[in-house]
């Protein structure tokens, strides 16, 4: 402690005031006390008191009494120290609890009023006991301690709302809540979603390559659609003449008294102005052996039902006839007469069929389509079992 | 009574009573003496005491109990000193007038060796003022 501080707390205060060394506490005191006394008498026009009674601290003051009696010309006397001061409460009746109608405190399940110079609890309901409860742990600064054991749940401690202390409350499970809503939220992304970003970039990448190799091979298809629908026209088996439909055409052509006895190819040069031409024709040899007045009956039918046979026509654009001889042995009557047709080959006949047929890929199935088609025919109709009965040939060895 | 209590200490809710006190004249209204105080500074001592608080069926201000008592004769003056500041309580029955002061000079008590000083409080605001 420092010197200058013990020196004046050594010195009595008292004494420095009556020596009138400064104003001290004490005069602050006299000079109050005074005024007060002089207000009461002076301005209330009230009795003077006899004596002041001092309570309190005032015998730890060395010499008060003295000078405060000095000051205020009255009698100061001291209560013994320590010894309470009589209650007067039953001859002036004053209580601060009486005024308000107001809940005074609550201890969470009760608030109390004071009623009937007593306080009375009333029961609260659910949610204001929780409300109350938190507001008496903030009013009461932890002075009354929650006597509800906690809850457990598989051995663990369940947070308490509302009761205040140390305890979690809705602000701080709100915060909690969203810190963990964040962590999860991250962990989510960092685990889950840009894994799963990643991949689907890959998979949209590999997509995409994908359909570029789509497009070219469509591309390359498309090409190879275009140049097997030109080989089919323009190939080497486009022109080829299929020989098996003309022979079926022929046999259903023949009339039961015609036989044919050759049929070959010939390619005669011939000359269509200043130019050579190279031409195909199919020669059928036969004889008749029908009646005198039906020979020529017979060969024009066979010829107009070739010309009638579109399979026939497909390849060759006319039938003519050739010639009328008599077979080997000049026996007209006993052998028949024997005949020669031509069928001329005409090749642009067919391109302008392949010209007028749909174009694409549609165009390629349709003709492939009914060169089946027409494959089947004949088929059928070379071994006899063609639905059509006009189409069906008859039996190897059956005469007319 | 509730809102002149409410005005005069500035607090939306205060705890307050009055009795009578002087001795009635003819034609002359009935005397009374009113104290209030704020409501959420007694609270405050209702939750200081812990369970015993639901046992408390009173409080007054302390200067009631140094006040004459209604059917005294002679006027009374008590002074209180206390640790930081005294009061000053003049009192007379018969006509009811009732003067208080509030005294900030107290004793305060520094410690072994020192002896029992009387501290100024007075236009001071901090500490006790021990000398």
């Amino acid at each position: 402690m420092p010197e200058a501080v013990r020196e004046m707390a050594a010195r009595d205060m008292v004494g420095r005031a009556a020596s009138g060394g400064g104003a001290a506490p004490l005069e602050t005191l006299a000079d109050v006390a005074r005024e007060t006394l002089a207000y009461f008498t002076e301005s209330r026009l009230a009795e003077p008191p006899q004596a002041l009674e001092a309570v309190g601290a005032f015998s730890t003051v060395k010499g008060l009494d003295t000078l405060l009696s000095a000051a205020l010309g009255i009698e100061v006397t001291a209560a013994p120290q320590n010894t309470p001061m009589a209650h007067s409460a039953a001859a002036i009746d004053l209580n601060l609890l009486r005024g308000p109608d107001l809940p005074l405190f609550s201890d969470g399940a009760k608030e109390y009023r004071f009623q009937d110079n007593r306080l009375v609890g009333t029961e609260l309901d659910e949610r204001t006991q929780q409300r109350a409860k938190a507001n008496a742990g903030g009013a009461k600064g932890g002075a009354k301690t929650n006597s509800k054991p906690p809850q457990k749940f598989f051995g663990l401690t369940l947070p308490q709302f509302g009761s205040g202390g140390s305890e979690i409350t809705p602000a701080k499970l709100t915060a909690i809540s969203l810190l963990g809503a964040g962590i999860i939220g991250f962990l989510a992304f960092d685990f889950a979603i840009s894994p799963a970003s990643a991949r689907l970039a890959r998979a949209g990448s590999d997509y995409d390559a994908a359909q570029s190799r789509i497009g070219a091979l469509e591309a390359q298809l498309g090409k190879l659609r275009a140049a097997a629908r030109q080989d089919a026209f323009t190939g080497d088996g486009a022109d080829k003449i299929l020989w098996a439909e003309k022979f079926a055409a022929i046999a259903a052509a023949l009339p039961p008294s015609v036989w044919l006895t050759g049929a070959n190819i010939a390619k005669p040069d011939r000359r269509i102005g200043d130019i050579e031409v190279v031409t195909t024709k199919l020669v059928l040899q036969g004889i008749t052996r029908a009646k005198s007045d039906r020979r020529l009956q017979d060969i024009a039918q066979f010829i107009q039902s070739l010309e009638q046979e579109a399979a026939f026509m497909r390849d060759f654009r006319r039938i003519v006839f050739a010639g009328l001889g008599s077979p080997s042995g000049n026996d007209i009557a006993a052998n028949g007469v024997a005949f020669e047709v031509h069928a001329w080959c005409d090749e642009n006949k067919r391109k302008a069929t392949r010209d007028s047929a749909p174009n694409g890929a549609t165009a390629l199935i349709s003709t492939a389509a009914g060169t089946a088609a027409t494959r089947a025919a004949v088929g059928a109709r070379l071994s006899g079992q063609a639905s059509d009965p006009a189409l069906a040939l008859p039996p190897i060895g059956a005469r007319p | 009574m509730a809102q002149l209590a409410e005005r005069l200490l500035g607090a939306p809710e205060c705890g307050f009573d009055s009795a009578p006190y002087g001795r009635r004249i003819e034609n002359e209204a009935e005397r009374r003496l009113i104290s209030a105080c704020r409501l959420d500074l007694a609270r405050a001592y209702l939750a200081a005491l812990g369970d015993l608080s639901i046992r408390f069926t009173f409080i007054a201000p302390a200067t009631v109990a140094w006040m004459a008592q209604p059917d005294a004769a002679e006027t009374r003056a008590v002074l209180h000193i206390g640790i930081d500041r005294s009061l000053l309580v003049v009192s007379d029955a018969a006509s009811g007038v009732v003067a208080q002061r509030h005294i900030r000079v107290g004793a305060c008590i520094c410690g072994l060796g020192v002896g029992h000083q009387l501290a100024p409080h007075a236009g001071s605001s901090s500490g006790n003022g021990c000398a």
